[in-house]
C-alpha cells in the first residue's frame, strides 16, 4: 500500500464526515461547513481515482469532469446562501427546523 | 523515503479527520471558523504531497472564500442543544464501508494525467465570485439591522 492509498481512504473518511455533518447538523452554518466538506473531499477524491488511470483519455474526460464540479459547487454554493437568507428574511429562521412550518 | 511518506501521510491524515469532526462539533463558533480554515490548509497540503497542485490551490482558495461566507452566516445562526446523531453516524459509517468497499484501486503518481494549468483563471474568478457573494451578504445583513 502506497501513501496514496492512505489518501485516498482519508478523502473517503472526509467524504463520511461531511456527510455526517449535512445529516446530524442544526444551524445555517454548520450546515455550510458540512457542505465544504464534503465537496472538497469529493473533488480530492475524484482527482486521485483520476490518478489510478492508465487511460489518457479517461484522465481527460476526468479533469473536464472536474471543472465542472468546481463550477456546480460555485452554483450550488451561491443559490443555498441566497436561499438561507431569502428563508430568513420571510420566516426569521434561524434554524433550517423552522422550515417545517410551510410543509402545509 | 517511502517510509517517511507513509507515516507523515498516517499523521496528516489522522490530524485532518479529527480537524474537520471538531470543526462540526465544537460549539463556538470562533472556534469552528478556526477548525475549519485549519482543515482547508491540511487538504490542500495533502493534495500537495499527493501531487495535485492545481487542486489543492483551488481548494484553499475557494476555502478561504468560504471562511467569510462561514463569518456572515455565524451571525444569525445559534446555538445547538443536541450533541450527538445516531442516525447521522450509522448512515454515515454505511457509505464509509461501501464507498471504502467500492473503491479498490491504486493511484499512481504520473505527471501526464496532473490538472491542467488552465484552471487557475477558473479559481480567481469563483474566488471573486465567493467574494463578492460574502461581501453582499453583509451589507444586507448590514441594512437590516439598520432598519
Amino acid at each position: 500500500m502506497n501513501y496514496l492509498c492512505i489518501y485516498l481512504y482519508t478523502l473517503i473518511a472526509l467524504t463520511t464526515v461531511g456527510l455526517y455533518g449535512i445529516l446530524s447538523k442544526k444551524t445555517w452554518a454548520k450546515l455550510i461547513i458540512s457542505f465544504e466538506i464534503l465537496s472538497f473531499s469529493f473533488l480530492a477524491l475524484l482527482s486521485l481515482l483520476i490518478m489510478s488511470t492508465t487511460v489518457p483519455s479517461n484522465a481527460i474526460l476526468g479533469e473536464s469532469i472536474i471543472v465542472f464540479l468546481i463550477l456546480l459547487d460555485a452554483s450550488v454554493m451561491g443559490v443555498f446562501v441566497a436561499s438561507i437568507f431569502a428563508v430568513y428574511r420571510k420566516l426569521n429562521a434561524e434554524k433550517p427546523e423552522v422550515l417545517r412550518k410551510i410543509k402545509g | 523515503m517511502g517510509m517517511i511518506n507513509e507515516i507523515s501521510a498516517i499523521i496528516m491524515s489522522l490530524v485532518t479527520i479529527v480537524i474537520a469532526l471538531y470543526s462540526l462539533e465544537t460549539k463556538r463558533s470562533q472556534r469552528s471558523i478556526f477548525a475549519f480554515s485549519t482543515f482547508t490548509v491540511l487538504l490542500s497540503i495533502i493534495l500537495l504531497h499527493a501531487g495535485i497542485l492545481v487542486l489543492a490551490i483551488t481548494i484553499f482558495a475557494l476555502g478561504l472564500g468560504s471562511i467569510l461566507l462561514l463569518a456572515a452566516l455565524f451571525t444569525f445562526s445559534e446555538e445547538e442543544k443536541k450533541k450527538y446523531d445516531l442516525n447521522a453516524v450509522a448512515v454515515s459509517i454505511l457509505f464509509f464501508i461501501v464507498l471504502a468497499l467500492g473503491l479498490q484501486v491504486e493511484p499512481k503518481i504520473q505527471e501526464s494525467v496532473a490538472l491542467d494549468p488552465v484552471i487557475i483563471p477558473l479559481i480567481f474568478i469563483h474566488g471573486a465570485f465567493i467574494l463578492a457573494l460574502a461581501i453582499g451578504l453583509k451589507i444586507i445583513l448590514r441594512e437590516g439591522e439598520a432598519k
